[in-house]
């Protein structure tokens, strides 16, 4: 546990760059800066290493690397989404404040390996203090010389700028980001093309959450296999898991991918005294949500999530006890989709706030017979048209929570009142 | 062309590779419902209607921004595509108010007509429907902002193509408004092409407000008169009234894009000021006659009046028709007189431009580089300005020579603000440094002309573009050495290899050349007709206070008691009455058929959208009915078009001016005068609406401090009759007077 | 020889006065059907498509909103509206014009208002002897025709509903 991103968490001062240089930060810096790492070596480790995308989509890190035109005679750049704004996740933000010089080195990797001189750290707006931990980190960077100019006399150059959004979750998505970080409204744009053709000011631009990018000093470090077996087939290394909800403990924790469900629930001090375990939503609120019985039975991997019904996303793990009123938390992640959506496509903007509306009539206890049938009717209608994938993120829920808990939609909307709360 | 194949809805088709399925859809005529899709404008794929079925992928996507690949399958009509298009379609009507019966939009409306294929024909939505506050834009667009559906082709309109973003989505989600984020609201010059573009009722005419339906108006092919552009248009016609005016496509006109002049103007064809009884003054005291009595009264006065021909002079505005200019010379010619002109506005005809154009509209797009010499072109050509704007997108370098710093709505390499008395120099000073860089002997007239740090950059400028084009606008005409200049211009055009063109006309001043509306060989010009004291007068719609330079003069020599004045017009005016004795009521824009020559040449003919009202009739008519009473040979035309086509078999030789260039400068101040934007002709004067737009109130005689300390005045004087503002935008020793001579009233 | 027998005695004995008698007398008490038109008149249907009218809400706004749909499905073109914004801002008729010469009382321009404002009400005797202008049904002869029938236009619509 707490091998990668997190080993620094329990020496003093985790942030600073002692503590970190201490745990053997910086190495990989350092070589590639003597020129004693090429750029196809890095990408070699990294399709080992099994690292896939942490953000939510999973997609293989190396492999993305790839697709930069590094040779192109044009500025690239190298984006890290700290925009962590998906309910039920807080792993970045921990990162941020513990181990920032992770991440600035894994943005400089990636920086050399893709040929970009500059990098931009978009963070949360909300997230004052992960901010001021991650400027101070690069300030300190700057100071040691790690980062800036031809660095150690070598060719290699890497600078690294902090961006605070405004609050909006859109900006969450990679393409709405970098609208976001040119100054415009965060908006996602359509692809084709992909940012790594058309990004940053129409720049080839990489964006990798910053999981991922803490992630890259230690494979490299250790080796691409050493991360690789960790985990399991086909998800390497560990990830974090933001365990919340109705748990004892509640809390980030770093384990290694594949750890059963049932003992990382043990690991947040398992559910409340006198409650049962009655829904689970593995991956974060537009993750598709479990029941107990299939949660238990599932491993916390890209497979074992899926195979139970759902997806790994962020990794963030909400937790309902017998407690729950499913109506209401529906309702409550509606009115989350409703009020984040940007308004760009037509779908999302109009069927975000349909969603909403009618959950809150039944809430109301205005509910109709065929509600259920008109819900999963606009659901199904928005997943799959639109521009990016706040449409299916805000589907989603709804329509698994139907297919999962529909005896208790129905009752809400006969007696006009919760199955559970009464 | 045909690069690869593709499938839609099993049939094979050819196309280029990487183009959008959107384009070879509409090329093929397979119908894609679009709402945000917009040929002339960037791709948002933010309405997503377009969706449709491609095999391999496995979400629906937009026609709009897919780019096609070879052997690709698609299918627009299969379930998939059927079921996603209706679902969108579901979307955009929950919140869209079911008002169509109030709507302007109603019977040509995107939506409506979507809404028929592909929706549905009762809602499952009971929530409560969303309400958009209103703000008003303007006096010409009306915002109906619920109707929005967010589609954003204004807001790309007003970005990409007007090149100032007014309009914008603010807010996010269901809350996202699209608004002005000004509280000003909308100023464009091209602002009206919104309208067009809107695809639902939010955003429509404001003078059209409520008046009439689609489907109850004739339209009809028309050609604005306004400028030199000749933007083709539809005017939409009601009951023997022209109601509305909306673009049509020419590419190489005007592409799909009008100017708010050529749309709005139509308000003062029924403006109460219309002329529209035949006058005579008998004795003093106006009588309203029938037109065989004007007519015979106007003969008679000639007959008595011209002992000589000689003493008989024409006169024309420059809106007139090709064919209107060819007959009235044709009238003088007949009866003997070479005093024909039409370049009332120029100060001294000797001593004024002379350039032809060598490029064409859709040309100027391909530039790579611009010299704009004394011209606002924005606000003066907008469609022009436009072409020119395409340009620098694409990269030209534009480079401008104003006495006054203007608003160009694309970047300028380099603007020179130079007075106009250095204009001759600062030009002489390019083409020195020009010869000199192509170690050419520099001529003596160029002997003493310095050559500055800024006359080689614009130099090297147009010597290392592969493609430049000097443009030369209205300001230079009334230069003190503007005939200098344009010989200068024509020489460094020469020796740089670039193309001209010349702005410095309105109007329909290039059909006057065509026609040969100029003095022929003894004939008087415009200024030496005024100072000559000719007995009789004939003209075309001539308001001389706004369209005379010497205007104070003009109107003396025509209120000579022994001069006799036939004037045809489609506006009464105070001083046309005071000095006229006959007036005859003639047909105004869109009234007549007849032609228009814009500045590349083009020749483009119309027909009436409608009739003149009451007793106006087309000017050509009234000529032709003329030159018959006159008993004069060869005026048996049964329509304007025998006209157009006997003047396309003549050809008349430009006037040619001898190659003299001085570039001394000659000390004292400048006035550059020009009408206003939306006062140019008399029929923008008396659009009601365009009057009340920010453009339409420009009305300023602007100069430095220093300028206004010597001569004397302060803000908040009158110069020339226009309030004085002071601005250190303009070059020193210079006034720049935009006059605007609105008449307000009814229409 | 015996058919012509029979008919002798029919025709003597008034066999066919009395059958026809019996007929008469049998009508005399019957119940008549003959209306005494104009004292009495048939029924009508609620549907019945008679002079046209304009109507209004309870609170004496005109209901037509000039949205012209009326004139542009009438077959015979007899409708004539022109429209402008009202100082309140709403779209309002200036002219509302029936061409009563050229209306085949089909009733389509009832079927396609948005808001009930145009409808036939059950009026059919009337003529205009005096003028041939009386026949072309402007604006104020329409929201007039409308204010006096308003109760029976409310009841006619009101039978009618059950139906649509």
């Amino acid at each position: 546990m707490n091998e990668v991103c997190f080993k620094t968490l329990d020496q003093k001062d985790p942030w600073s760059l002692k503590t970190y240089e201490a745990n053997g930060g910086y190495s990989v810096w350092r070589k590639i800066l003597k020129g004693e790492f090429t750029p196809e070596q890095i990408i070699d480790e990294l399709k080992t290493s099994g690292l896939r995308g942490r953000g939510g989509a999973g997609f293989p890190t190396g492999l993305k690397w790839s697709f930069m035109p590094r040779n192109a005679d044009m500025q690239k750049y190298v984006v890290c989404n700290s925009d962590e704004g998906e309910p039920g996740t807080c792993k970045d933000r921990d990162i941020l404040r513990y181990n920032p010089h992770s991440v600035i080195e894994g943005m400089a990797i990636g920086g050399f390996v893709m040929n970009a001189t500059k990098g931009y750290n978009y963070i949360r707006g909300e997230f004052m203090e992960p901010f001021y931990r991650f400027e101070g980190a690069l300030k300190e960077a700057y100071a040691e010389g790690l980062l800036g100019e031809n660095l150690y006399d070598s060719s290699v150059s890497f600078d690294l700028y902090t961006h605070l959004g405004a609050g909006a979750y859109i900006c969450g998505e990679e393409t709405a980001l970098l609208e976001s970080l040119e100054g415009k409204k965060g908006q996602p744009r359509f692809k084709p093309p992909f940012p790594a053709n058309v990004g940053l000011f129409g720049m080839p631009t990489t964006i990798n959450n910053t999981e991922s990018f803490a992630s890259v000093p230690d494979i490299l470090a250790k080796g691409g296999q050493w991360f690789a077996d960790i985990g399991v087939e086909n998800s390497g290394g560990c990830k974090l898991f933001s365990v919340t909800g109705h748990v004892n403990e509640p809390a980030n924790f770093e384990v290694p991918m594949g750890t059963s469900f049932k003992d990382l629930l043990e690991m947040a001090g398992g559910v409340r005294e006198g409650h049962t375990l009655k829904a689970v939503i593995p991956g974060g609120s537009s993750t598709p949500v479990l029941t107990a019985e299939a949660a238990m039975a599932m491993t916390m991997d890209y497979d074992g999530i899926e195979k139970a019904g759902s997806m790994l996303g962020a990794g963030s793990v909400i937790i309902m006890d017998d407690s729950t009123c499913m109506v209401e938390t529906l309702t409550r992640l509606a009115h989350f989709y409703y009020d984040e959506s940007c308004g760009q496509c037509t779908p999302c903007r109009e069927g975000t706030g349909w969603l909403y509306r009618v959950l809150k009539r039944i809430m109301d206890g205005n509910g109709k017979a065929d509600d259920i049938d008109l819900l999963m009717g606009v659901q199904d209608k928005i997943m799959g048209n639109t521009i990016c994938a706040l449409g299916d993120a805000a589907a989603m829920p709804v329509e698994s929570f139907l297919r999962n808990f529909r005896k208790e939609f129905e009752y809400y909307i006969e007696h006009g009142k919760s199955m559970v709360k009464g | 062309m045909a690069d690869i194949e593709i499938e839609i809805d099993g049939n094979i088709i050819n196309a280029k590779a990487g183009e959008m399925l959107i384009a070879v859809t509409d090329r093929e005529g397979i119908s894609v419902p679009r709402f945000c899709y917009h040929k002339k404008l960037s791709i948002a794929a933010n309405c997503r209607m377009c969706l449709v079925d491609v095999e391999g992928a496995p979400k629906p996507q937009p026609a709009c921004s897919t780019p096609i690949s070879d052997g690709m399958k698609i299918h627009t009509q299969n379930d998939k595509a059927k079921a996603s298009q209706k679902a969108v379609m579901e979307f955009l009507l929950i919140n869209h108010p079911l008002d169509c019966p109030i709507c302007d939009q109603g019977g040509e409306c995107e939506l409506q007509d979507v809404a028929m294929d592909h929706g549905s024909d009762v809602s499952r939505f009971t929530e409560g429907k969303r309400i958009v506050a209103d703000s008003d834009i303007g006096a010409l667009i009306q915002t109906d902002m619920t109707r929005c559906i967010h589609c954003t082709r204004c807001v790309r309109f007003g970005a990409e193509v007007a090149g100032i973003m007014e309009m914008g989505g603010t807010g996010r989600g269901e809350d996202m408004k699209i608004e002005p984020f000004l509280a000003e609201g909308i100023q464009s010059e091209l602002s009206g092409n919104m309208i067009d573009v809107c695809p639902v009722g939010a955003l429509t005419s404001k003078p059209f407000r409520y008046e009439l339906r689609s489907w109850q108006m004739n339209a009809v092919s028309n050609v604005a008169r306004h400028d030199l552009v000749g933007s083709n248009i539809y005017t939409q016609t009601y009951k023997g009234r022209v109601k509305r005016i909306v673009a049509k496509d020419n590419e190489s006109v005007n592409e799909t894009w009008i100017s708010d002049r050529d749309r709005f103007s139509y308000e003062g064809l029924s403006h109460e000021n219309r002329l529209l009884v035949p006058k005579i003054k008998v004795e003093g005291a106006w009588q309203e006659v029938e037109w065989n009595v004007a007519l015979d009264f106007a003969v008679r006065g000639l007959e008595k009046n011209v002992r000589q021909a000689d003493q008989l002079g024409a006169l024309s505005s420059n809106t007139a028709t090709l064919e209107e200019f060819y007959l009235l010379q044709k009238i003088l010619r007949g009866t003997g007189s070479e005093n024909i002109d039409h370049r009332l506005n120029v100060k001294d005809i000797d001593n004024t431009i002379s350039l032809e154009s060598n490029i064409k509209l859709a040309g100027l797009e391909g530039v790579d580089h611009a010299l704009v010499i004394g011209s606002n072109l924005r606000l003066e050509q907008p469609m022009i300005n436009h072409r020119l704007r395409k340009a620098s997108l694409s990269g030209a370098s534009i480079d401008v020579i104003n006495a006054m710093a203007f608003d160009f709505n694309y970047r300028i390499n380099s603007e020179n603000i130079i007075a106009p008395n250095q204009t001759a120099l600062t030009l002489a000073s390019i083409l020195k440094s020009v010869l000199k860089s192509a170690h050419t002997e520099v001529p003596e007239y160029l002997g003493n002309a310095e050559v500055t740090e800024i006359a080689t950059q614009l130099a090297n400028q147009l010597t290392d573009s592969d493609n430049s084009v000097i443009i030369l606008g209205e300001h230079v005409i009334n230069n003190p050495q503007a005939l200098s200049i344009s010989n200068l211009i024509s020489e460094i055009a020469q020796k740089t290899n670039s193309t001209i063109l010349n702005v410095s006309a309105t109007a329909n001043s290039m059909a006057a050349g065509l026609a040969h509306f100029v003095p022929g060989k003894g004939g008087l010009d415009v200024n030496a007709m005024l100072a000559a004291n000719l007995n009789a007068y004939i003209l075309l719609d001539i308001y001389p206070q706004y369209d005379f330079h010497h205007s104070v003069q003009a109107i003396e020599a025509l209120s000579n008691d022994d001069t006799f004045v036939i004037s045809l017009n489609s506006f009464k005016d105070d001083v046309v009455s005071e000095y006229s004795d006959v007036l005859l009521p003639i047909a105004s824009f869109y009234e007549t058929s007849g032609s228009h020559v814009n500045v590349e040449g083009k020749v483009q003919s119309f027909t009436a959208a409608v009739n003149a009202p009451s007793d106006a009739k087309p000017a050509w008519k009234v000529l032709k009915v003329l030159a018959d009473l006159l008993e004069l040979p060869g005026f048996h035309y049964a329509d304007s078009m025998q006209v157009t086509s006997e003047i396309m078999h003549k050809s008349y030789k430009q006037h040619v001016h001898d190659e003299n260039i001085d570039i001394t400068v000659k000390r004292g101040v400048n006035v550059i005068w020009q009408k206003s934007p939306y006062a140019v002709d008399v029929l923008s004067r008396h659009a009601v609406s365009l009057q009340d737009t920010k453009i339409g109130q420009i009305n300023s005689a602007s100069m430095n401090k220093a300028t206004a300390k010597k001569l004397e005045i302060t803000q908040g004087d009158n110069y020339l009759g226009v309030p004085v503002s002071i601005s250190e935008s303009v070059a020193n020793s210079c006034v720049f007077v935009n006059a605007n001579h609105a008449i307000r009233g009814q229409s | 020889m015996i058919s012509s027998i029979k008919k002798l005695v029919k025709d003597f004995s008034l066999g066919e006065l009395r059958a026809g008698m019996k007929i008469t007398a049998k009508e005399l008490v019957n119940k008549k059907i003959t209306v005494q038109y104009p004292e009495e008149k048939t029924p009508i249907s609620p549907r019945f498509r008679g002079l046209h009218a304009l109507r209004r809400y309870p609170n004496g706004e005109e209901r037509c909103i000039a949205c012209k749909l009326c004139e542009a499905v009438c077959p015979a073109n007899a409708i004539t509206i022109e429209s402008e914004m009202r100082d309140d801002g709403t779209r309002r008729t200036t002219q509302y014009d029936i061409d009563l010469f050229k209306c085949i009382f089909c009733g389509f321009c009832e079927e396609a208002c948005p808001v009930d404002a145009i409808v036939e009400t059950q009026i059919f005797e009337y003529a205009f002897v005096d003028s041939r202008e009386g026949s072309i049904m402007d604006k104020a002869h329409l929201l007039e025709v409308g204010d006096k029938n308003e109760k029976m236009i409310n009841q006619t619509k009101l039978e009618d509903s059950k139906y649509t």
